[in-house]
């Protein structure tokens, strides 16, 4: 018999044969090109020539960030054409409900961006400009899921803070001092905004979140306890003219883990000392300042055991 | 016809024995150069633990039985059931009579050895399972395709709980289908599945696909039986119901207890525990599509990708080939539906129970409320199910293409690895005709592989062809796990996500699990001798597994001093972790320190080792 070639088979049966085998091929074809199609296509200095044509697309508080994430050669490159003082990083994460700094994507090569990056870029209608193989575009910042998606100035972190917060944490000195006595600053990170405590665990950070409280979302200052030791917020000038409310609480699930310890913040404002303790209740618990003149306010969170302490509080005016 | 039974039958016993030594011998040389996860320091332990009561169970019963003796047995890791850790554990202590050994020569080599025993037990399953049904190079090749697949050969020498399940779900359900009504076969069914149920939780959602199987080989015996001329639910009339199931809801619970003395004290409040532990599962960090996830879960779609995406493009489509026949099975199965179910061939059986598996071990995770975490660890059950669609499908490339070769004969004989009685797999007269269709008419008379001639050349032909398209189904997974040797298998993605490149483009995770690998612990030991050492993001996962390494004397005593803190550390070791939050501040920090070493596969960082 001789041989009878795909293209010689005409029923329905003979053609489903025909794309069972070429499927097969395209997989085996896509896996030898691969690699190819991802490479590297140009060196970082090339890079960096490019990017110096286009650094009017780059405000001051941008991050500049510079993607596929391994080529931190081109950040190399790129530093030292943008001012000292402006972020270059290949190293951005953020969380699925937390905001958006405003960001400089500079895209070498072919690889794609995450999703989550555009859907952003398409949601803002930003253009991406395209020029030698490296594509840019220009996304402002957002303020975190939950609230409207509209764009907010750059460097403005402000709209994704507790509202009503009578605590700006930007400019407020946190600390974690340790059951041996040993204290760590916690830097602000404006493109995180919150304090990041490093050395310490990822959850040892200080900064707006939204937690389950009481079944329902809701935002305010995440502030995770260490064991035996404290965490320490402190803020130079509050305005506690008109008094204050402190309310803290667990996240619901928490509250719920019955080994759980409970969590005191103390509250040291215009002479007054005060504290508030959360345990196994859901839901905010509350203390009320009197009005005090205007001054240095000390907030410490403590625990004897930092086991599952999602804790958080709102500082507000009364 | 019974001199060829005999000789299929021996050929059988001969491929699934080979084919599990091979695969023991594969893992057993490879085990040293494997990483640890940050979950080896709580199982470990506890296998271990768990062995020493069994122990202590025949030199003092008393002491053991007692609650106390039972708590300070299993209180440790009783969160999850103890079936895979106590093998882990009697593995573990037979295999000190190798101590001294090359291969076996400290305790995380041999604990690892039971999980490989596991993946032993499901290869020589997996060969007689499918042997006859489905012949011999889909039997062979499904093992191999598995074997090939770097991140499930990671988890295959791992002293965790995930490979085990997926064993465990695989051996449910070939006992199942191989049962059919045999009260006897039945009762070893319930026994497997208490003790799958015994292994981790995911275990007991099995049975669907062997419900559903029933119902859609013998819906034709439901129906309503008037009685006195009133339909009430006493009318129903239902289906005799496979032993199997039967002896799966009665000894499966017994079994389960029995082999949990954990529950033994305090039955009912324990088990409860045990769920609601699970229930209120804590979430844990994915990073997917740039993002960081926690609560809410990561979506249910991240699951379908980093399951997908994390096998060679190769495997997914010659899987999805052989899907398409398996829901031709299914369907066959549904029409040819009887009342008592007993038409249905063990092939459509089994194309239609992988299917179903698969796809409920990966949709019980996409679906439900439940944190989305560690790749593909969470689905494992998946893979030997996808590695049987595969070959299945790979197999069908192959039956296509011999068909189009001058001599057509061949194609409708018998598979050369399989004997004489097997089908050839391409779907040969449609059967969909219903339950009345005719069975295949006979294979004519088999060459005989060597003889000359018309035939020779066409099994010659034949050989080549399985050859080559097996070889393009295996050769990427097998490049990917030497690609990544030495402990970064989960470092491995498919082309269908762009490879390990364009998984981290698009946001995904380059690595999981805290993994510890070999090659930084004795870099460590070179670069950082005497030095205080801290690792980022997550430290105090490396605090535990770096222990276990010095412990087997992988690294020295005497070497780098674990640092817990990071301000006090001479050298800092950067995981490009990026689920965690603090990571691009750590590496802005990090920028301009100098580098030690750093491992990068496809020229993406896995970790680097800062000077500070």
């Amino acid at each position: 018999m001789a041989a009878r070639w795909p293209w010689q088979l005409t029923s329905s049966a003979r053609l489903r044969d025909v794309v069972v085998v070429a499927a097969f091929v395209l997989a085996v074809v896509i896996t030898v090109l691969q690699p190819w199609c991802g490479r590297d296509r140009l060196r970082a200095a090339d890079v960096a020539t490019i990017v110096s044509q286009h650094l009017s697309l780059i405000e001051p508080g941008d991050l500049v960030l510079v993607h596929p994430p391994w080529r931190d050669d081109i950040v190399d490159a790129v530093r030292p054409l943008l001012p000292p003082r402006q972020q270059v990083s290949e190293a951005f994460t953020r969380g699925h409900t937390d905001g958006w700094p405003a960001l400089v994507v500079v895209a070498e090569g072919v690889q794609p961006w995450p999703a989550s990056i555009e859907a952003r870029r398409i949601e803002v209608g930003a253009t991406v400009i395209e020029d030698g193989g490296v594509r840019f575009f220009r996304l402002p910042a957002a303020a975190a899921k939950t609230t409207t998606t509209t764009a907010v100035p750059a460097k403005s972190t402000a709209a994704a803070a507790v509202r009503g917060s009578l605590l700006d944490l930007g400019s407020a000195r946190v600390s974690v001092v340790d059951d041996k006595g040993l204290t760590r600053s916690c830097l602000w990170s404006a493109q995180r905004a919150r304090h990041l405590c490093a050395g310490l665990p990822e959850w040892m950070h200080v900064g707006d979140e939204d937690l389950v409280i009481a079944g329902r979302r809701q935002r305010c200052t995440w502030a995770h306890p260490i064991t035996g030791g404290r965490v320490v917020i402190e803020h130079a000038d509050i305005d506690s003219s008109a008094g204050l409310r402190l309310r803290a609480a667990l996240s619901d699930a928490a509250a719920d883990n019955a080994d759980g310890a409970a969590v005191t913040f103390t509250l040291d404002v215009g002479g007054a000392h005060r504290a508030l303790t959360v345990q196994h209740a859901r839901g905010f618990a509350e203390l009320e300042i009197e009005p005090t003149a205007r001054g240095p306010l000390t907030l410490t969170v403590t625990t004897p055991n930092d086991g599952q302490r999602h804790v958080c509080f709102q500082l507000v005016r009364r | 016809m019974t001199t060829t039974t005999t000789t299929t039958t021996r050929a059988e016993w001969i491929a699934a024995i080979a084919t599990a030594v091979f695969v023991g011998l594969v893992h057993l040389l490879s085990l040293p150069a494997q990483a640890l996860t940050d979950d080896d320091d709580f199982y470990a332990p506890a296998a271990i633990r768990y062995a020493d009561w069994l122990s202590e169970l025949f030199t003092s019963p008393r002491t053991a039985l007692s609650v106390t003796g039972i708590d300070a047995g299993f209180g440790l890791n009783h969160e999850h059931p103890p079936f895979a850790k106590l093998v882990v554990g009697v593995v573990e202590r037979m295999a000190r009579v190798f101590d001294g050994l090359p291969l076996l020569d400290g305790t995380i080599e041999r604990v690892r050895l039971g999980t490989v025993c596991f993946v032993v037990v499901l290869a020589f399953v997996l060969v007689r399972w499918l042997y006859r049904p489905l012949g011999g190079v889909v039997a062979v090749g499904s093992v191999l395709v598995l074997l090939s697949l770097p991140r499930f050969f990671l988890h295959s020498e791992v002293p965790t709980l995930d490979v085990p399940v997926a064993v465990m779900i695989l051996l449910v359900t070939a006992a199942f289908e191989r049962a059919r009504g045999d009260t006897r076969a039945g009762f070893v069914v319930g026994v497997l599945f208490g003790l799958a149920a015994a292994t981790k939780l995911n275990a007991p959602f099995a049975v669907v696909p062997l419900i559903v199987l029933t119902v859609l080989e013998r819906w034709r015996g439901f129906g309503l039986v008037d009685v006195d001329g009133v339909r009430d639910l006493a009318s129903l009339r239902l289906p005799p119901i496979p032993a199997s199931l039967w002896w799966m809801a009665v000894v499966g619970p017994v079994v389960f207890v029995a082999v949990w003395p954990w529950l033994w004290p305090d039955v009912l409040p324990r088990i409860g525990a045990y769920v609601a532990f699970h229930l209120r599962h804590y979430p844990i960090y994915l990073f997917f599509d740039g993002e960081i996830f926690d609560k809410p879960f990561a979506p249910g779609i991240a699951s379908v990708v980093l399951g997908f995406g994390s096998v060679p493009v190769v495997v997914v489509v010659a899987a999805a080939i052989g899907a398409v026949q398996a829901l031709r099975s299914l369907a066959r199965i549904t029409v040819g539906a009887t009342a008592d179910g007993r038409t249905s061939s063990s092939r459509d059986r089994i194309l239609a129970l992988c299917l179903m598996q698969g796809a409920l071990s990966l949709g019980v995770v996409a679906v439900s409320d439940v944190p989305r975490y560690g790749g593909e660890k969470l689905f494992m059950p998946l893979f030997p199910f996808l590695a049987v669609l595969a070959a299945v499908g790979a197999k069908q490339v192959v039956d296509i293409v011999v068909g189009w070769l001058p001599s057509r004969r061949p194609l409708a004989g018998p598979d050369l690895l399989a004997g004489r009685d097997a089908p050839p797999l391409s779907d040969g007269p449609d059967v969909l005709a219903g339950r009345d269709a005719q069975p295949s008419p006979p294979p004519p008379p088999s060459p005989v592989p060597g003889e000359g001639g018309a035939y020779g050349s066409a099994a010659l032909w034949r050989r080549v062809i399985v050859g080559i398209v097996f070889a393009a189904l295996l050769a990427p997974g097998v490049v990917g796990i030497f690609k990544t040797w030495g402990g970064y298998g989960l470092s491995y993605y498919g082309e269908l996500v762009g490879g390990l490149r364009g998984a981290v483009a698009r946001g995904y995770e380059r690595t999981y699990y805290d993994l510890a690998d070999l090659a930084l612990a004795q870099t460590l030991d070179v670069v950082a001798a005497g030095k205080r050492v801290h690792a980022e993001p997550n430290h105090k996962e490396y605090v535990r597994t770096w222990r276990w390494l010095r412990k087997d004397g992988v690294i020295r005593r005497d070497g780098f001093v674990i640092e817990s803190r990071f301000e006090a550390a001479d050298i800092v070791v950067l995981m490009h972790e990026r689920r965690w939050k603090t990571y691009p501040a750590l590496r802005t920090r990090l920028r301009g320190s100098k580098v030690l070493a750093e491992k990068r596969v496809d020229g993406v960082p896995l970790w680097t080792v800062y000077e500070r």
